[in-house]
């Protein structure tokens, strides 16, 4: 039986906007502005929204099958085989998703801070952190997470903060950026930029039953507000025209900072924030994966897969033949195309169980 | 616990092997860091790169005089990172851009275009946003050779100094540094401003008084003493190329404009008794207020500047008869300002030059890019009838109170 450990909603919140908000400080707001130009913010907020339509059946079906995390509601509504025929390709998404976050946290912390150092040995050392992570439990993660949280989000706020004499919300105009008909056809690809929401459906277990939606939507709710807050911020300081050249658009701001003169260089505390962020990301997503594998293989334990796991993340992380590569699969799986198996698959089988008018057991 | 202990103490083992040793070690002092650089333009294309490396000497010792001393290299090469590697030949430590604090165009590179070494400029990560821009009269490597007969003891500071006293005194643009000109050149519609950087004579008396049309025009202050650089005036950029300049008077009146200035010094004539002069401190009293509205032909523009002051100096005898009326300095202010407001607005508007802003809320006025991108924003600029408004408000009169003169005879 594997043993999970339970934490509380601050906790659950806490875990799901990090896993959420690792984005900002990745490559994402490039592209996000290279497709939508000014209206970059308005795309995220936007397709935020359709982000918390999608979102409903997702929390319907954790709230009927109580105490069951995705996989065992897979199991309940379609059988085994079917079970891991549509549960199956979310976890391989979130495998996935790890590897592309590990590998873009890799190359930023060599292009940022470490230019020096081979890139095997930072992915090597990340790899290592999510394993260990994983070892520990997502119970140690979700508290650390929750400790850690005031003074990261607080970091990350007043390096914002800092920036204001260097804004212009004029950037943010024309409103409409490629036009209306574009912007909504994005905005619903881009309701993909909250795919880890899906996580809440492999991380049930461990929270409050009657908790969920509150959890659920708390982070959503959030992860909205901030991450439309983030790219509007961006995007009055660099008009489209330079925001999209930025391979690190978030370390490009924190560069700029400078207030009276003697207020400069304060990157350093923008990659201490930035790494928290990225770590527990990275962490979470490796841990549901071990955990939802050993699950389907019916594993009394998921600690034993952690070293193969691990060591697949890393081949898969150096896989990837070079940085733009990484960006372009991110920005087309993670950006674009997330929304499938992050809201069209759990909606499916949502649909699926009140056809089957199956139901877990009510738990509390 | 016990059954880990092994596999700690190999982790442990294991571990000293990452710990960083005296073999990869770069010591503060063992790098040439390039506080200012100079860009000309050689023959065939070539690129001449001037760096003023500062020396920085150990900490504490013995050593008397100053802790940096400037030396200026130059390389002339292809591009900018073979001038660096060439220019490194004759320095005995890695130049590092890093403390880089001013970027000097020589000015007929500025004149041909800057725009193809400006990527390098974003791209190569030792380079900060933060880096002041000038525009050299004449060449930028003369530039830099000056910066090494400057008696401040540390130039880097020096050069900081000089740009943000420059910026507030309003005799260059403020907001000269690479973001905002990068921001600009990369942006439909807008205009980048550099300082002019003049070069001058240490020695010698003051040059011979100007007549009142060459002081209007002059495109550097009337100064003399030690100091071989001047910072005075802006250089206009479109489309990565020099297209004007603005003399130091006009660039006070454009950073009003932009909304960048902090404070300026003006003199006018003393409202009751005109050969007399009056000498105000005058502070933007908000942002100046941009807007933008569609007409039947082409766009009409409106800027309304606020601006408050306080009375500094009145040149007549003490206790003279009138008393300075506050609401005809104030129309006196606003009538020169306007006046001052007027000449700049028609230079930009010849050069189809918009460093003030208006393209930026005329974009409010389209829906999306694909209507922005078809708008000839620059024609319409340059045709556009200019309203301009001045309010102005003098509620200060410094530490003496006017109307309040007690006479004994």
């Amino acid at each position: 039986m594997i043993r999970e450990g339970r934490f509380g909603i601050f906790e659950g919140v806490v875990l799901l906007l990090f896993v959420t908000l690792g984005k900002i400080y990745l490559s994402y707001a490039s592209d996000l502005i290279k497709e939508n130009l000014s209206a970059a913010w308005l795309a995220v907020l936007l397709g935020s929204l359709i982000a918390v339509a999608w979102f409903l059946p997702l929390l319907a079906l954790l709230s009927r099958f109580s105490g069951e995390d995705l996989i065992g509601i897979g199991e309940k509504v379609l059988g085994p085989v079917g079970g891991a025929l549509l549960v199956g390709p979310i976890l391989f998404f979130v495998f996935f998703s790890a590897v592309v976050v590990l590998r873009q946290v890799g190359e930023t912390v060599i292009g940022t801070a470490l230019p020096q150092t081979p890139l095997v040995a930072v992915l090597i050392l990340l790899a290592a952190i999510a394993a260990l992570t994983a070892h520990w439990g997502i119970e140690s993660t979700a508290r650390v997470a929750s400790l850690a949280a005031p003074y990261i989000l607080a970091g990350g706020v007043f390096l914002f903060f800092l920036q204001q004499p260097n804004m212009d919300f004029d950037y943010l105009a024309p409103l409409w950026g490629p036009g209306g008909k574009k912007l909504l056809l994005n905005s619903f690809l881009r309701s993909s930029l909250q795919n880890e929401m899906v996580l809440l459906g492999f991380l049930a277990p461990c929270l409050p039953a009657r908790k969920l939606p509150a959890v659920g939507l708390w982070s959503i709710g959030l992860a909205t507000f901030l991450l439309t807050a983030a790219m509007a911020v961006g995007q009055s300081i660099f008009p489209p025209a330079v925001a999209t050249e930025h391979t690190f658009p978030f370390y490009e701001i924190a560069r700029s900072i400078y207030v009276g003169g003697f207020f400069e260089r304060l990157e350093m505390l923008f990659i201490l924030v930035w790494l928290g962020f990225a770590l527990l990301s990275l962490s979470v997503r490796f841990y549901v994966f071990v955990v939802g594998l050993a699950k389907f293989l019916k594993l009394p334990y998921y600690q034993p897969l952690i070293p193969m796991a691990a060591l697949l993340l890393l081949a898969g992380a150096l896989l990837l033949p070079d940085y733009p590569t990484t960006i372009y699969l991110d920005n087309l799986f993670r950006g674009r195309w997330a929304w499938l198996p992050a809201f069209a698959f759990p909606t499916l089988l949502c649909l699926m169980s009140l056809r089957q008018k199956k139901k877990g057991n009510a738990k509390g | 616990m016990k059954r880990y202990r092994r596999f700690y103490l190999l982790l442990l083992f294991v571990s000293i092997f990452s710990l960083t040793g005296c073999w990869g070690s770069r010591e503060v002092d063992e790098a040439a860091y390039v506080v200012a650089m100079g860009l000309d333009n050689g023959t065939n294309e070539d690129l001449i790169l001037s760096m003023a490396v500062a020396d920085v000497l150990p900490a504490g010792g013995t050593t008397e005089g100053p802790r940096m001393k400037i030396r200026v290299v130059s390389a002339r090469a292809p591009s900018f990172f073979s001038a660096l590697t060439w220019g490194n030949t004759i320095l005995e430590r890695p130049p590092n851009l890093t403390h880089l604090k001013l970027l000097v165009f020589g000015q007929d590179l500025a004149g041909q275009g800057i725009g193809r070494h400006l990527d390098v400029l974003v791209r190569w990560r030792e380079f900060r946003r933060t880096v002041y821009l000038a525009v050299a009269e004449g060449k930028a490597a003369d530039v830099l050779a000056a910066l090494a007969k400057i008696k401040e003891e540390d130039v880097a500071k020096y050069l900081e100094l000089m740009l943000i006293n420059q910026g507030i005194t309003g005799v260059i643009p403020a907001s000269s540094q690479f973001l905002r000109f990068y921001n600009d050149i990369r942006s439909k519609g807008e205009t980048p401003l550099a300082a002019m950087a003049l070069l001058r004579q240490e020695r010698g008396p003051l040059p011979p008084s100007p007549t009142p049309g060459e002081k209007a025009t002059a495109k550097r202050p009337s100064v003399a003493g030690e100091g071989p650089l001047c910072f005075a005036g802006t250089a206009v950029f479109k489309e990565g190329r020099m297209v004007g300049r603005l003399n130091p008077e006009e660039t006070v009146a454009a950073s009003f404009m932009r909304g960048d200035l902090q404070q300026a010094f003006i003199n006018l004539p003393f409202p009751q008794d005109a050969p007399h002069e009056m000498e105000l401190r005058v502070m933007p009293a908000g942002k100046p207020r941009l807007y933008v509205a569609r007409a039947k032909k082409g766009v009409c523009l409106r800027l309304t500047l606020f601006l408050r002051g306080e009375v500094v100096n009145i040149e007549r005898a003490p206790g003279a008869r009138a008393p300075l009326s506050l609401s005809a300095a104030e129309k006196a202010l606003k009538d020169w300002m306007e006046r001052r407001c007027r000449e700049v607005l028609a230079k930009a508007q010849a050069w189809r030059a918009d460093f003030f802003g208006f393209a930026r809320k005329a974009r409010w006025l389209v829906p999306d890019w694909p209507a922005w991108r078809r708008w000839d924003w620059e024609a319409a600029f340059a045709a556009a009838p200019v309203s301009l408004e001045v309010r102005a408000r003098l509620d200060r009169t410094g530490l003496t109170l006017e109307g309040n003169n007690v006479r004994e005879e």
